[in-house]
């Protein structure tokens, strides 16, 4: 089947949903739990002339933005120390495994003690969250630089700085890749987490807030906006490995 | 001797910690490991511990039991025919889009703080997470494998069971492993928000009664917990299906 | 399966292209039973794309191809294909066993192993039956793919540069088994190459098509003009002859 009838197909089963979901939302006739399409986007309208959405998107995206890089940053600089040091990896490489399985929300409550409710509170369980995937990942990559590259290294006479700079970091490269994809996934796990429970601004506390108020349209707009946020940073990022980093970087 | 460098590593974390606790000497706001692990050994000894991993458990295995095979079969039926692909194409990637903690309200707002609200969004995300991964290994399964069936007269439903079904396999396994670390997550997420029992259920209640030791010991256990549940189904894949095994190499 | 009762095996003006662009121009050839047909061509002329042909994995845009009377129109166990890429054609989780029995499962259990014993015999397999396939070297897994064909008890085999990603060693060890085991059960074998001296060492036909699009016939040496000692002139002559036919720049 072609390309362009299977895009068919998938345009007129979304059409078709959005109808079913008008039907649905009629006859049941709860628009405080069923909220008709049209509502939605009458709620996404009020939402947007009032600025409220927009600003709630940018404080998240803020939040994500800045736990992610903080994040991004410790994990290659932790992955590789962890990957080249054989003593620090046997040791510490068990805190990861055990940190990896630990929920980014159920850090919030302990992180709000510490920190207060403001911003660095996000920041950290962002942060934590993306260092320990992107961890993970790195240390592989740099455990298994191929030793031909290093010994390449050795024999050109390359000194330990050079060594790391010019063979380990680019070696590393593809697989802290993989780890920084992936955690733009789980910084949005991490910020929905950080803004459902205890956040007083960000598209978290429109779903949340929306909850009580029995406001469904507007949780639906608010869940509908944090996906949308969610899949432009991942198209952006996945559009940025392809652009600069595609040909030099092949893992394999 | 890997024991001995894990217990190093384990060591050091609690020495940083214990110095920490010293420096900023407030137990109530920062317990030293000493003060974690009484609370810890509390929480054991009472058996709320049991109770709360029990129940939170009891919901992830529930909601695995009705999730993966849903995940696989829609996994399977929708990389087998493009129809029902492009179908169902844009939902699934509507809702990848969407972290399942964003949705704990909305099931929350549907179902109620009931037991069913937490096994629905458990069994969404674990579906959802499974489907995913079947549907890329039924779609990598390759043209070779098919037409070598074709050669030996397996073709049609029969190359589905015979071919299709286990060259999958690995990816299937990588799914349900994905969909318990999220499940983990997800089962913690919708405990906190609305819930009377469960690790998630102990970690607000200890959060009302700021008993930072009983919080701390919670995240570590839970980390804990998952990297059990990872080993464990590790360790099953590797007894039970030692054929899909990844470890066997060439010798 | 009841071996089918056909003398000759015809491919009658064969003419195939994808979409616009034309692979295959008039194939025109007629074989007899128990021949040993080499195919030489240069890379990418349509050799594989013929073979899909009598596979029954594509059919034809124009012409036919029968066996006897009666017209290739599927795929089916009287043809079995040997694969180049051997690591996907057998299936990994099954053993060396298991692979053989595959395409048999239906077949009474005595008589099932039977046939197993007997191929994995012909192919030197007998000691290694439990093992799978990722404990094999590529050589092995060649032949266990030989033996699965075999236990079909086809009609015919086709093969696709079966030995083109072995050893110089081990492709020589390969060939003289081929060889000794077409003898030994008469099957009509067709035979994808790039190697003449491989070509000449075992086939009773060899037929060269020119560089694509629109691969033609371009030499056909029936069974007598093939000499078989290359110790000869007649030997050196005919593989210059066949050198040249393949030489590319020769078309132009
Ligand atoms: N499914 C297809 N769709 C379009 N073109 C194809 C397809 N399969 C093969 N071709 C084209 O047909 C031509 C012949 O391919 P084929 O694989 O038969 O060559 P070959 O002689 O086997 O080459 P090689 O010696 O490299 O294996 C090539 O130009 C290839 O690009
Ligand atoms: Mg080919």
């Amino acid at each position: 089947m072609s390309g362009f009838r299977m895009t068919t197909l998938s345009t007129l089963s979304l059409c078709s949903f959005v109808i079913m979901w008008a039907i649905a939302a009629g006859s049941i006739g709860r628009p405080d739990l069923v909220p008709s399409p049209l509502q939605v986007v009458e709620a996404l309208k009020g939402m947007l002339s009032s600025g409220e959405i927009v600003k709630a998107t940018i404080t998240s995206l803020g939040r994500v933005v800045v736990g992610y890089l903080l994040g991004g940053v410790a994990g290659v600089v932790t992955g590789i120390i962890l990957g080249r040091i054989t003593i620090i990896r046997e040791s510490f490489s068990i805190i990861f495994d055990v940190a990896k399985g630990i929920p980014p929300i159920a850090l919030v409550p302990v992180v709000i003690m510490w920190f207060g409710i403001g911003e660095m509170s996000k920041w950290l369980v962002i942060a934590y969250v993306v260092w320990v995937v992107v961890t993970i990942s790195t240390l592989v990559g740099a455990k298994e630089v191929p030793l031909i590259r290093l010994r390449t290294a050795e024999i050109i006479g390359l000194g330990p700085l050079e060594r790391l700079y010019r063979v380990v970091l680019p070696s590393v490269v593809p697989y802290a890749l993989i780890g920084l994809r992936n955690a733009v996934g789980f910084a949005f796990v991490a910020l929905v987490s950080a803004e459902l429970i205890g956040a007083n601004s960000g598209l978290g506390q429109i779903i949340m807030d929306s909850r009580f108020a029995l406001q469904t349209d507007r949780m639906v707009v608010g869940i509908f906006v944090l996906g949308g946020v969610g899949a432009i940073c991942q198209i952006l990022f996945e559009l940025m490995e392809r652009l600069i980093l595609a040909r030099r970087f092949q893992t394999g | 001797m890997r024991v001995l460098y894990a217990g190093l590593g384990v060591a050091i974390v609690i020495a940083v910690w214990q110095l920490m606790a010293n420096a900023i000497a407030f137990d109530m706001l920062f317990p030293p490991p000493r003060v974690v692990g009484a609370s810890a050994y509390d929480m054991i000894v009472s058996g709320s511990m049991t109770d709360d991993v029990g129940a939170s458990l009891w919901r992830l295995l529930l909601a695995l039991l009705i999730g993966v095979p849903a995940g696989i079969l829609i996994g399977v039926a929708i990389g087998w025919w493009p129809i029902a692909n492009a179908i169902v194409q844009p939902f699934i990637r509507m809702f990848n889009a969407i972290p399942a903690i964003a949705l704990v309200p909305f099931s929350l707002l549907w179902l109620g703080v009931t037991e069913q609200s937490r096994i629905a969004l458990l069994v969404y995300t674990i579906t959802l997470t499974v489907l995913i991964s079947t549907r890329a290994g039924v779609r990598n399964v390759s043209r070779i494998k098919l037409r070598a069936g074709e050669c030996l007269g397996v073709r049609g439903p029969q190359a589905l069971f015979k071919i299709v079904l286990p060259s999958c396999i690995p990816a299937i396994i990588i799914g349900i492993r994905t969909a318990i670390g999220l499940g983990v997550m997800v089962v913690v997420a919708a405990e906190m928000l609305g819930a009377e029992s469960g690790v998630g259920y102990r970690l607000m209640q200890a959060r009302s009664q700021f008993d930072t030791a009983a919080l701390m010991a919670s995240i570590i256990g839970l980390g804990l917990l998952a990297l059990l549940l990872d080993r464990a189904f590790e360790f099953a894949v590797e007894t039970l299906l030692p054929r899909y095994s990844t470890k066997r190499r060439i010798k | 399966m009841l071996a089918k009762l056909w003398t000759n095996f015809g491919i009658s003006n064969v003419s195939k292209s994808f979409g616009n662009y034309p692979i295959l121009d008039r194939i025109d050839l007629e074989f007899n039973r128990g021949s040993f047909i080499c195919v030489l061509g240069p890379s990418g002329s349509g050799k594989s794309t013929l073979l899909d042909l009598i596979a029954g994995f594509e059919r034809p845009t124009s012409g036919a191809i029968r066996l006897g009377l009666e017209e290739i129109r599927s795929a089916g166990p009287d043809r079995v294909v040997v694969f180049q890429d051997v690591s996907n054609a057998l299936f990994p989780w099954l053993t060396v066993r298991e692979n053989v029995e595959f395409g048999i499962s239906r077949l009474p259990r005595a008589e099932r192993q039977q046939r197993v014993a007997r191929v994995l015999e012909m192919v030197n397999l007998a000691n290694h039956t439990n093992k799978f396939p990722s404990e094999l070297s590529g050589g092995m897994k060649q032949r266990v793919q030989i033996a699965r064909g075999l236990a079909m008890e086809p009609d015919m085999l086709l093969m696709d540069e079966p030995f083109g990603a072995l050893d110089a060693i081990t492709r020589k060890k390969l060939q003289t088994d081929l060889k000794s085991l077409w003898e030994e059960t008469g099957k009509t074998i067709f035979f994808v190459t790039h190697d003449i001296e491989e070509a000449l060492l075992l086939a009773t036909e060899i037929v060269v098509l020119s560089t694509g699009p629109g691969a033609r016939v371009k030499e056909w040496i029936r069974r007598d003009q093939i000499p078989q000692d290359p110790a000869t002139v007649e030997y050196v002559a005919m593989k210059t002859r066949l050198e040249r036919a393949l030489d590319i720049d020769e078309d132009h």
